[in-house]
């Protein structure tokens, strides 16, 4: 699988390796093993979906691997380094099922919002006001800059979400159930759009979904992940030719790779 | 989805409830819930009674904390007789203050261009010093008696149970309303098995505040004057006396009344609206 | 997230007829509460002493003082009073309770222990506990302001909590993954988002602290302030019935121009913030 030409990087690559990753949550009730013996590898410009049925824990690996979530048996190494200090570090961007946008600022202001928490920008306004229209353009919104969330379309807002999530340049993207909120036709558009934004700044994506069809038109690996306790029973090179187009879901390899999905995903 | 598995890292104060109850993990629960502010409280008092000792102002000032609370005990049945009448006068207003409130706000919500005059003016009322009408109560009954004090329990009440009702019956599901449209019920079926069902959760709630308000309320009107075997009453007159360990016996009376009724609010709720999951949730929670 | 104004849930509204009813309703309600009241007094008989005719109420304003002085300026003035021990009063409160509304929701092991106290103290009846007190304090407008921050401080903790520790999780897991220092978190997110219930509570305090400052006033009888107006047009009745209904007007006026400053506040806050209402 080919993703084009790179544009110019300083180096840096984004990888994500998880090692016999388990992870229990204790309640009153009792403890809930999440996730057990768990590994995965994320590679430098993946796009790495993983689908699992409901609750088989997708989002808590995705929450251990950004630090959000508590402790955890086993290794995750973010860019070699711990989760921790990944994010510390300010290593990736983050898009939630829920857009999040802050209803008290314009779109430019919440694109804006990393920014001004990491001080990034090179400390002048002009500067930051740069990186803010250049992700507006990135994701389709150029002219929105002025307005308010609650103006905006399920779409819409998630879009501003991808804008605020790569504003400050990371190199990992991570992505949970971004579109899962949003129907069907709008999440068939948004998925080109994503895929071009993909294409462009040649960020590694990890993105959790529940949808085998989106994430074969999306990705170039998909991993299948089991019920609880969660591991991943299946990798699975997806090998479309890029860039993807709405044609690519009538190619009968397309198909195949759905079908290939949805048996490991049935069968685990 | 990330936040629901995460859970919530701003939940400062939620305690989870628990699959298993039993009596003593009840009481644990109860214990644990408690201790912190009583411990805070009793450091409080402490504090009280060693400022007191180290600075030593006048008794007739500030009294001291056991001082009080001896003088509590000595007249407590006194004080819980005063008590009982400034309750009952908090009670009578809180019920026809709250009945004419739920009848006019039933009666009002479903028609939404009187229904939101009405509680524009009701929200005027409401944050206007209604206390301040009890001398002319007092005028119109001819004296500072229980009828004044309780009607004006009953004036203060009145907003605030009014705009709970129409809130409450305006938040019907309409998927339901269309399901009993659906039966042909009639209007009274369909108030009574589902708008007033629906709207229990903000009708209890505003009762809670109501609660509250009627019996504050009918201390301070007790202090307008009136017949003295009330606590505002008796707090007045202590006052007067410069007798201040009795001024903070009645209050402490006071407290204690007031949260008997909060709890009796609060306990009626919570049977009435066991199945609700935020009220559950606000159950264990400080709220 | 929506910033809702108004403690109602919004109603259906309708098109231009449902706006032209609204409207004269609204006017429609004062009016019928005058003509009851003119009503009763005809069919019942109501002296004039316990029940004045509404006209006579207001042109009660227009009449003079025993020093020439107009009685509705007389009325504003001490009105005026009243406001600002009552002010003084709701700014103490503010930012007392808004100081330990952050300690209540930052610091959950203090929180769990005072919060239960912040809500029990509504139950102590300062207002009555008043009179020693001011004996205590003075009997001069500072220990007025204080009562009246004593009453109007519970609101503004409650709501305050509330707002505070109500953000949404996905903005808190937000600023966990930029590393947001604590405080960029909390200018950024969490003061914002608690605006709406700031307000909220402060609408309550404000009412609060004019009731507080009134009934403050009332024990001690001496001063300029309208609550020892009305003690004094209470006790002297007989002689002139109208002016209890003047002042008690008047103390009325003050509550609302407090509410409706807090309002007016509110809506200036909530456009600039740019939040749809």
């Amino acid at each position: 699988m080919s993703v084009g030409e790179p544009r110019a990087r300083d180096g840096r690559s984004a990888t994500i390796t998880l090692s016999h990753v388990g992870k229990t949550f204790l309640a009153r009730s009792g403890a809930t093993i999440a996730l057990q013996d768990l590994s995965l590898e994320v590679r430098d410009r993946d796009f790495l979906s993983v689908v699992g049925p409901s609750g088989c824990g997708k989002s808590t690996l995705l929450a251990l691997i950004g630090d959000l979530g508590g402790n955890y048996d086993g290794e995750i190494k973010v860019n070699g380094r711990s989760p921790r200090q990944a994010r510390l570090d300010r290593e990736y961007g983050i898009v939630f099922q829920e857009a999040a946008l802050l209803d008290w600022r314009r779109v430019g202001e919440n694109v804006a919002l990393p920014l001004e928490v990491m001080n990034v920008g090179q400390g002048t306004r002009r500067d930051r006001q740069e990186l803010v229209d250049r992700m507006l353009e990135l994701v389709g919104l150029s002219g929105f800059k002025k307005h308010y969330p609650w103006q905006l379309s399920g779409g819409m807002k998630q879009r501003v979400a991808i804008a605020r999530a790569l504003v400050f340049e990371p190199h990992l993207l991570l992505m949970d159930e971004p579109f899962g909120a949003l129907d069907e036709i709008t999440r068939e558009r948004m998925d080109l759009e994503l895929l071009r934004i993909f294409e462009q700044t040649r960020t590694t994506i990890l993105f959790i979904t529940h949808s085998i069809a989106e994430a074969v038109f999306l990705s170039t690996r998909v991993a299948v992940m089991s019920g609880r306790p969660g591991r991943i029973v299946d990798m699975i090179d997806i090998d479309l030719p890029f860039p993807r187009l709405a044609e690519t879901r009538q190619l009968p390899e397309y198909f195949e790779f759905v079908t290939r999905v949805r048996r490991s995903l049935t069968g685990a | 989805m990330i936040v629901s598995m995460v859970g919530n890292p701003a939940a400062l104060m939620r305690v989870r409830t628990s699959a298993v109850s039993g009596l003593s993990a009840t009481l644990l629960r109860g214990f644990r819930r408690w201790l912190p502010p009583l411990a805070i409280l009793l450091s409080l008092i402490s504090l009280w009674e060693i400022s007191m000792l180290i600075w030593k102002p006048a008794a007739y000032l500030l009294p001291r904390p056991h001082d009080v609370f001896s003088t509590w005990i000595d007249n407590i049945s006194v004080l819980s007789q005063y008590g009982l009448h400034t309750v009952r006068t908090a009670i009578v207003g809180a019920a026809i203050g709250g009945s004419i409130a739920f009848a006019s706000g039933a009666a009002v919500a479903p028609i939404p261009w009187v229904a939101q005059p009405c509680l524009a003016y009701t929200a005027m009322l409401q944050a206007t010093p209604t206390i301040v009408l009890t001398p002319l109560a007092a005028v119109w009954y001819g004296g500072p008696g229980t009828a004044a004090r309780t009607t004006i329990v009953a004036v203060a009440v009145f907003p605030m149970m009014f705009m709970s009702t129409v809130r409450g019956l305006s938040m019907t599901p309409p998927e339901l309303e269309r399901l009993m449209r659906g039966y042909a019920a009639s209007r009274t079926k369909m108030f009574l098995k589902i708008r007033l069902p629906a709207a229990l959760p903000s009708i209890l709630s505003g009762l809670k505040v109501v609660v509250t308000t009627a019996m504050i309320v009918a201390i301070v009107a007790e202090l307008f004057g009136g017949p003295t075997d009330s606590l505002g009453a008796y707090m007045r007159q202590e006052a007067a006396f410069f007798r201040s360990r009795d001024v903070w016996a009645g209050a402490l009376t006071a407290v204690i009344f007031g949260l008997i009724l909060y709890l009796a609010a609060a306990l009626l709720e919570r049977l009435l609206l066991h199945w609700d999951p935020s009220v559950r949730a606000a159950s264990t929670a400080n709220n | 997230m929506t910033f809702a104004l108004g403690q109602a849930k919004r109603l259906p509204s309708g098109g231009a007829t449902t706006a032209t009813r609204r409207a004269l309703v609204f006017v429609a309600i004062p009016l019928l509460f005058l003509s009851i009241w003119e009503l009763y007094k005809y069919v019942n008989g109501v002296s004039d002493y316990k029940l004045p005719h509404v006209w006579r109420i207001f042109t009660y304003f227009t009449t003079r003082l025993s020093n020439g002085e107009l009685t509705a300026v007389f009325l504003a003035r001490s009105a005026w009073t009243t406001a600002l021990e009552a002010l003084l009063g709701l700014a103490v409160a503010i930012v007392l309770g808004i100081s330990l509304a952050l300690l209540i929701a930052y610091v959950p092991k203090v929180g769990r222990g005072v919060l239960p106290l912040v809500v029990g103290s509504q139950a102590v009846p300062i207002l009555a506990l008043a009179p020693p007190l001011l004996v205590w304090l003075g009997t001069d407008w500072k220990s007025k302001a204080i009562i009246s921050g004593y009453v109007a401080f519970f609101p503004i903790v409650i709501f305050a909590v509330r707002g505070f520790t109500s953000t949404k999780p996905e903005f808190v897991l937000l600023m966990r993954s930029y590393a947001a220092s604590p405080w960029s978190s909390f200018w950024k997110i969490r003061l914002p988002a608690a605006v709406p219930h700031l307000f909220t509570g402060l609408r309550a305090a404000a009412s609060l602290s004019v009731v507080g400052a009134i009934v403050a006033e009332l024990p001690v009888g001496a001063g300029s302030g309208i609550g020892v107006v009305i003690h004094d047009a209470a006790q002297f009745y007989i002689f002139n019935p109208r002016a209890l209904w003047g002042a008690t007007i008047a103390a009325f006026a003050l509550g609302a121009t407090f509410f409706g400053g807090v309002v007016l506040c509110e809506r200036l806050t909530l456009a600039r913030l740019g939040g749809k209402h």
